[in-house]
């Protein structure tokens, strides 16, 4: 079985400037992968190259086997699904038809949804316990409930790889952890392979299988959680002292409010 | 939100069928008063039993003179109101789901400007002065597409986002515009002429100028309407539709294309006639929901609709003189757009 994700030497360029260099990532299928690093590492570009949101200069990008750039906008979409950082709320939208968008690539562009397209979105409305909110306006309702929302916009695309951009932004800690629950759920009961960007390094270690450390457009460290969350790596990739902490044997970060000069 | 199989399945925001239904009404009660009203009144009933005698269920002939006025003088101005109506407000919805923009209007992109620079061209080169009527619509046709064109290549062919088409469509319009301004002023003759012809009127009417305008208005009204969905997967912005699958570049381009089409065969053959394309859509959505499904097939019947009222006023508001339909359309246009603000506001309290 192919991997979900097989991305080698991507690297993107403007003018000049790398944002990503050389950078490799794998994500096999029912396997969570989330990517760290510092602002400005090159996190949000590295979820963009590998969704086919933005060209790629160098290197190549497979989606379930299937060669990127080779790929109509349509097929894309049935292989991968992307949950941007800060989702676009159309004004007066339903939630229900805001979900049904995921569909779009299921049929040919100008053909209307069919009923077993209304009957997914209704099954995933109940898995992310959205039906009593299907009628509300997605502007609407609480972060929390929006999130869950685009999520379920993205399951409905029913593509093996879930790309999420940075899912808990904005959320509070319950809801930061729902979310992620929502997402590990479809992980294990269906297998979707994810792709993920975090800035909180305990969550990042809490929900992923394995973690890509990013700092300058460069993979630093890659591997096991264990591997990548040592205080070493973070000092010298962040600039601050930190204490990882072994919880119930889940690394705990805690920065240290000093900066290392 | 459960069918009777248990299963939940997600509402629906497709069209309605009584929504459909009460606009073609109100479409159809507007062209009879279109008929009906004028410098001599018909009454509906008599047009309505001529059209039955006509169609061979009962009902008896109008006199000679009714007959006249109504199907020859007055039925073509009707149709040309209904077509470039409807036209222009499905032009306008979808205007403003492609630039994501509730100010888009038909005209965003050099149409106006391009279509009065070339009827400019027609009345002051070609016309000496006056304007041949039957040359006019050719050049604004030709000359809103080209400007249209100018516009979608100054900006990088649509590979830029929208932000980008609508500065160069201002920078283009601007150009065209001071380029008329520039024209028009050799020519004192020409300036009555250009001035009524900017300001819009269905007065010229003919079945063969209609004929003629037919064909883009068709073809421009099915591609937006066929492409509305679209339009809906395109509100949640550019990146997120992509990554749902749509081709963002190609739909905007195909859209774009189809309404400037449909615009520019109405202005050929009206003149700029303004207002129509925001305020038509604006309405369908304050009623009926953000859905462009929902919004292009209702503002069509709406705005043809709206257009023939408003010429139904041009004509019959002054004895013996017709107002500018565009400066109709802005007044009337307005009040009815607060008034529905209004409802709405009383509906959600």
């Amino acid at each position: 079985m192919s991997a979900a994700l097989e991305a080698s030497g991507v690297t993107v360029r403007v003018g000049a400037r790398s944002l990503l260099d050389d950078v490799s990532v794998s994500v096999a299928p029912g396997e969570w992968v989330t990517v760290i690093g510092p602002n400005g590492a090159g996190k949000t570009t590295l979820v963009h190259a590998v969704a086919g949101l933005r060209r790629v200069d160098r290197g190549h990008v497979s989606l379930s086997g299937r060669d990127l750039g080779t790929l109509s906008d349509r097929a894309r979409a049935g292989l991968v699904a992307f949950v941007p950082q800060t989702p676009v709320v159309p004004e007066g939208m339903s939630v229900a038809d805001y979900v049904l968008l995921g569909r779009v690539s299921h049929r040919s562009l100008l053909r209307a949804e069919t009923p077993h397209d209304r009957s997914v979105v209704g099954e995933v409305l109940t898995r992310l316990d959205l039906v009593a909110l299907a009628a509300r306006a997605v502007q609407t309702l609480s972060g929390g409930e929006r999130q869950r929302a685009v999520i379920a916009r993205a399951l409905v695309q029913e593509a093996p790889l879930l790309v999420l951009d940075e899912p808990t932004t904005g959320l509070d800690l319950r809801h930061q952890l729902e979310v992620l629950e929502v997402v590990a759920e479809e992980r294990r009961s269906r297998r979707i392979a994810v792709l993920a960007t975090l800035h909180d390094l305990t969550l990042a270690g809490r929900f992923a299988d394995r973690l890509c450390l990013l700092d300058g457009g460069r993979t630093v460290a890659s591997g096991s959680v264990a591997d990548v969350l040592t205080e070493d790596l973070l000092r010298a990739h962040y600039g601050v002292d930190v204490t990882v902490l072994d919880v119930g044997g889940t690394p705990v970060v805690v920065p240290t409010p000093r900066i290392v000069t | 939100m459960r069918s009777a199989a248990g299963t939940p399945t997600a509402p629906s925001s497709s069209l309605k069928v009584r929504h459909v239904a009460a606009a073609i009404a109100f479409a159809v009660v507007a062209a009879a008063v279109g008929l009906s009203v004028g410098s001599i009144h018909v009454p509906i009933t008599a047009i309505i039993s001529d059209v039955a005698w006509r169609l061979g269920l009962g009902g008896h002939a109008m006199n000679q003179t009714d007959d006249v006025i109504v199907w020859t003088l007055r039925a073509p101005r009707v149709v040309l109101g209904l077509l470039v109506g409807g036209t222009l407000a499905v032009a306008g919805g979808a205007y403003q789901g492609v630039f994501r923009n509730p100010l888009a209007d038909p005209y965003l992109l050099g149409i106006a400007a391009g279509a009065g620079l070339g009827a400019t061209i027609a009345i002051v080169v070609i016309g000496g002065g006056a304007g041949d009527p039957s040359v006019t619509p050719v050049f604004a046709f030709v000359g809103g597409l080209l400007a249209v064109s100018l516009t979608w290549l100054v900006a990088g062919r649509g590979s830029t986002g929208p932000t980008t088409l609508i500065l160069a469509g201002v920078a283009v319009a601007s150009m065209l515009a001071a380029g008329q301004t520039l024209l028009q002023q050799t020519s004192t003759l020409a300036v009555t002429h250009v001035y009524y012809w900017l300001l819009g009127s269905l007065a010229g009417a003919t079945w063969s100028g209609i004929l003629g305008v037919l064909p883009y208005m068709a073809v421009s009204v099915t591609v937006c309407i066929a492409c509305a969905r679209l339009l809906d997967v395109l509100a949640v912005g550019e990146l997120e539709s992509a990554s749902l699958g749509l081709p963002v570049v190609a739909v905007r381009t195909i859209v774009i294309a189809a309404a400037s089409l449909g615009a520019a065969a109405a202005v050929a053959a009206a003149g700029l006639i303004g207002f129509v394309g925001i305020v038509v859509p604006h309405a369908v959505r304050l009623l009926v929901g953000v859905s462009y499904k929902r919004i292009l097939v209702l503002s069509l019947f709406g705005g043809a609709g709206f257009l023939v009222l408003a010429d139904v006023l041009a004509r019959s508001v002054l004895r013996g003189q017709e107002l500018p339909i565009g400066v109709v359309t802005a007044i009337l246009g307005v009040p009815f757009f607060v008034l529905v603000l209004h409802v709405r506001r009383l509906r959600l309290r």
